[in-house]
């Protein structure tokens, strides 16, 4: 008798489960649907996953050769997603997520690491990023790893003392000195009472000393006795 | 019915039942949002492979009682297949955590949750009819009831209490289903999903 019932619990379940593959197969077996751009595959599941392998990489790269990954059709010209060509594994997933809606929330997109792309590709930063068009950006002349991490853009470790040292009373917000936004060429010192030009003319004056208007080029740890250009017996 | 003995419904069969399904809900949310909140998402999805072998081995209890196996005594097992066959569940529920997934995996999770349920009613049905035929008996000896006299009195309690052990017909088809639908989802997972 238990029998029975084992087997009219277990036909009836699959003969559900069997009509509604047939009928909605998608829907049955896919945990969500693909991003806009891979939307015509919904119902291909054998155009990216190998039976008890996944999805691989072999499967995507017969559409998106990986040379080309970056361009549109015909299109030639600078890529600026060549780095593809320098990855160390091809394995796509580690980047690119699916059945996670049309638009991938952002919560759901994996982080990029580069340690996925060879070491002279990681160093040629700007294969990939265009400089930021910044005045402080565009006189740089170092590789962008003396500010900014490969883990994210900001914070960046700028070393405001291999220009001026930011100690004691010169630790002060940014815009006390550099006056003019996005220009961190651009700074004055006279903007702080002990700096007052009258007074600061008189000094130098006394010591024999040209006044510029470039301080950081005498004073670059802040202190008043640095020795530099414009002195008039130089 | 006295309100005494509404009383013992409630405290004795029915917020025990409702306690155990709540336990169980809640201890899932609270180890699906644990994994979320240390971004160890990745975990719930393995949990799926002990959950089913522990429900697997819960089936001990059912090997046991067909005389299949011989290893333990049916009670002591009985007991095994409710502890087991819970954690399992959890595990499950975690595995499937609170997102709208595949058609095919949320039946088999609900196929599962049914069956829970139907295991709990079963098991507190039958605590409680047995409890009443025993305490019917035991009255009726202490007041000197010949014996044929207790078995004509008790009969509609024996009566109730067969029925109520047959509530595995209802049991065993809910949980060939479940079987049936967790089977058909993991070999579609093991198809399309690689291991690696």
């Amino acid at each position: 008798m238990t029998r029975i019932w084992l087997l009219i619990g277990g036909l009836l379940a699959f003969s559900v489960v069997l009509t509604l593959i047939y009928f909605q197969p998608n829907a049955m077996i896919s945990p969500g649907k693909l991003t806009q751009a891979h939307a015509k595959l919904d119902n291909q599941c054998a155009s990216c996953h190998a039976p008890f392998q996944g999805a691989v990489a072999e499967r995507c790269v017969t559409c998106h050769a990986v040379a080309n990954i970056g361009w549109a059709k015909g299109q030639t010209g600078a890529n600026p997603l060549s780095f593809h060509k320098s990855l160390t594994t091809q394995d796509c997933l580690t980047c690119h997520v699916e059945h996670k809606g049309r638009i991938v929330p952002v919560g759901d997109r994996p982080h990029f690491s580069h340690a996925l792309i060879g070491q002279s590709a990681q160093a040629n930063c700007a294969s990939c990023h265009t400089p930021p068009k910044t005045t402080f950006h565009q006189g740089m002349k170092g590789n962008c790893s003396s500010c900014h991490t490969q883990e994210n853009w900001k914070p960046a470790q700028f070393d405001h003392s291999r220009y001026f040292a930011l100690t004691g009373p010169h630790a002060v917000a940014c815009a006390s000195c550099h006056v003019v936004a996005q220009d961190y060429r651009q700074y004055s010192c006279t903007t702080c009472h002990a700096h007052e030009p009258a007074r600061l003319q008189q000094a130098h004056a006394e010591e024999g000393i040209v006044m510029t208007a470039k301080c950081v080029s005498c004073h670059h740890g802040g202190q008043a006795g640095e020795v530099g250009e414009g002195r008039d017996d130089d | 019915m006295t309100a005494q003995a509404k009383d013992n419904i409630f405290f004795f069969d029915i917020l025990p039942f409702a306690a155990s399904l709540a336990l169980l809900g809640m201890c899932a949310l609270a180890l699906d949002a644990a994994l979320h909140f240390g971004n160890l998402v990745w975990i719930g999805k393995l949990l799926g492979i002990p959950g089913v072998l522990l429900i697997i081995f819960s089936f001990g209890y059912s090997l046991r009682k067909r005389k299949l196996i011989t290893v333990g005594q049916p009670v002591e097992l009985l007991h095994v297949h409710e502890i087991m066959a819970w954690i399992g569940s959890l595990l499950i529920l975690v595995h499937a955590g609170i997102h709208f997934n595949a058609w095919l995996a949320w039946l088999a999770v609900w196929a599962m949750l049914i069956n829970v349920c139907s295991g709990l009613t079963g098991k507190y049905l039958l605590q409680r009819v047995r409890k009443r035929f025993s305490a019917t008996q035991a009255r009726l000896r202490g007041e000197l009831v010949p014996e044929a006299s207790i078995e004509a009195q008790t009969h509609a309690a024996s009566l109730a209490l067969n029925v109520i052990r047959k509530w595995h017909q209802v049991h065993i088809p809910i949980a060939s289903a479940f079987g049936v639908l967790a089977l058909t989802h993991i070999a579609v997972v093991s198809w399309y999903w690689g291991f690696q």
